[in-house]
C-alpha cells in the first residue's frame, strides 16, 4: 500500500475518534513540516513549536480534509500559512545581511577545522536571513521548490495559486535572492 | 536586440536548466559582463539554497507532538465542560476578529488571562459580601429590639399551645397591626398589648 492509502486509513480512524491513529502521520511528516518551518524562520526552537502547533491544527481540522489531496500537500499548506501568520503576528524584524570586509575566512581543504564549521554555519545563517527578507509570496514558493523539491503543480495546489503565478513568483524570488546574496558573494564563495 | 533586463528574466526563468536558454540569450550573456555577473550571482544563490543545511529534528519530536495534542485536547474538553459560556464568547471573538481584524477583544478572553479574571471576580464579590458593607434595610428591621421581643414571645406561644387558637394568637402577636387594632395608638410599641396579656 502506498503512503497515501495509509494516510487516508489513519485519517479515517482519527476522525472516528481514535487519537492514536494520528501518530503514524506525525512520524511520516514531521520532518517535512520541520524543514519548511525552519527554513521560513531560521530558528530551531521556533520550528519545533511550529511543528507541534501545525500538527495540532491538522488534527483539529481533519474533518475538513479532502481526500483527493495528498495529506503531505495539505500539511505543507497548513505549515506555510502558520509560518506566515506567525510572521505577521510577531512582525519579525529580520537582521540585515551585512558583513565586514575584513571577515574573509580562509578555508583549508583537508581536514576538520572549527573555522570551517563556523563558516558553514554563518553561510547557512546568511542564506536563511536572505530568505526571511523576501516578501511572503516569494518566500513560500522558494522554500517549497528548493527546500522541499516540490513540482510547480504541487506548489500551485498547496498554495491554491494558478501555475503561472507560481512560476512568476518563483522567478522573481530567485532574482531577489541573488540580489540579497550578492553583497557577500566574496565571503560566501 | 534583447535588453539586459529581459535577459535577466530569461536567466531567472531558466535558472534550473541554463543549457535550455535560447541561443540569442546565450550569445548576449557571453558578450555582456553585467549579465554574466548576474547569471553567476543567480547560480550561486540557487546553489546555496539547494545546499542549505536544515538541522535534524530531535528524536523526541513525535512523542512531543502527540503529548501536545493530548494536552490541548484535554484542556479544550475541560474548558467546554466548565466554561461553556466562555467557549461561546471565545468563538464569537474568533469570528469577530476574523471579519474585523482591526478590532480585537481584550485579553480577558484569552487563556492566559483567566487566572487574573477569576481573581478579579473573587475580589469584587468579596468586597460586596464583606461584613464591612452597610446593612440592608431588612437587616436593620430584623435587628430592631421590639421585633426581637415579639418574635421570642411568638416562639414561646408556639411551644406552649397545642390548639389552633394558640397559633392564631401567636400569629396576631407577631403582627404589627395588633397595636392599632387594640387602640394602642402611636405611644405603645407594636404588639405590646398582646405581649402584656400573654405575660
Amino acid at each position: 500500500m502506498s503512503d497515501q492509502v495509509h494516510d487516508h486509513i489513519a485519517i479515517e480512524e482519527v476522525v472516528h475518534g481514535n487519537r492514536d491513529a494520528f501518530r503514524p502521520l506525525v512520524e511520516r511528516y514531521h520532518g517535512t513540516v520541520y524543514r519548511i518551518a525552519y527554513s521560513m524562520c531560521g530558528n530551531a526552537e521556533e520550528a519545533q513549536d511550529a511543528v507541534q502547533e501545525v500538527f495540532y491544527r491538522a488534527f483539529r481540522n481533519l474533518k475538513s480534509y479532502q481526500p483527493q489531496w495528498a495529506f503531505t500537500t495539505w500539511i505543507r499548506r497548513i505549515t506555510v500559512n502558520y509560518m506566515l501568520d506567525q510572521r505577521k503576528k510577531k512582525k519579525v524584524k529580520t537582521q540585515s545581511i551585512t558583513t565586514e570586509d575584513d571577515q574573509v575566512i580562509e578555508i583549508p581543504d583537508n581536514q576538520y577545522d572549527p573555522r570551517r564549521e563556523y563558516y558553514d554555519r554563518e553561510k547557512n545563517r546568511l542564506v536563511l536571513d536572505a530568505i526571511n527578507q523576501l516578501p511572503n509570496k516569494y518566500r513560500e514558493v522558494l522554500v517549497l521548490r528548493h527546500i522541499e523539491n516540490m513540482s510547480y503543480e504541487e506548489i500551485a495546489q498547496s498554495l491554491s495559486l494558478p501555475l503561472g503565478t507560481v512560476m512568476t513568483h518563483l522567478h522573481r524570488a530567485r532574482g531577489k535572492l541573488a540580489e540579497l546574496l550578492k553583497p557577500m558573494q566574496t565571503e560566501i564563495v | 536586440m534583447i535588453r539586459c533586463d529581459q535577459i535577466h528574466e530569461w536567466l531567472e526563468q531558466m535558472a534550473e536548466e541554463p543549457q535550455a536558454l535560447p541561443r540569442e540569450v546565450q550569445e548576449h550573456v557571453a558578450g555582456c559582463a553585467a549579465c554574466r555577473e548576474y547569471q553567476a550571482a543567480l547560480n550561486q544563490a540557487l546553489d546555496l539554497l539547494n545546499h542549505i543545511e536544515i538541522p535534524v529534528p530531535p528524536a523526541s519530536m513525535v512523542n512531543d507532538v502527540m503529548l501536545y495534542i493530548e494536552q490541548r485536547e484535554t484542556e479544550r474538553e475541560l474548558n467546554q465542560f466548565f466554561f461553556p459560556g466562555l467557549a461561546i464568547l471565545k468563538s464569537i471573538q474568533k469570528t469577530w476578529v476574523r471579519y474585523f481584524p482591526l478590532w480585537d477583544m481584550p485579553m480577558v478572553l484569552q487563556r492566559e488571562a483567566w487566572p487574573t479574571a477569576i481573581a478579579t471576580v473573587f475580589i469584587v464579590f468579596g468586597i460586596f459580601l464583606s461584613p464591612l458593607s452597610e446593612p440592608s434595610e431588612s437587616q436593620k428591621f430584623l435587628n430592631n429590639p421590639v421585633v426581637l421581643e415579639v418574635n421570642s414571645v411568638a416562639a414561646k406561644l408556639r411551644q406552649t399551645s397545642d390548639t389552633w387558637i394558640g397559633h392564631v394568637a401567636a400569629f396576631r402577636a407577631g403582627w404589627f397591626g395588633e397595636a392599632k387594632a387594640l387602640g394602642g395608638g402611636g405611644a405603645a410599641s407594636p404588639g405590646s398589648e398582646s405581649i402584656q396579656m400573654l405575660k
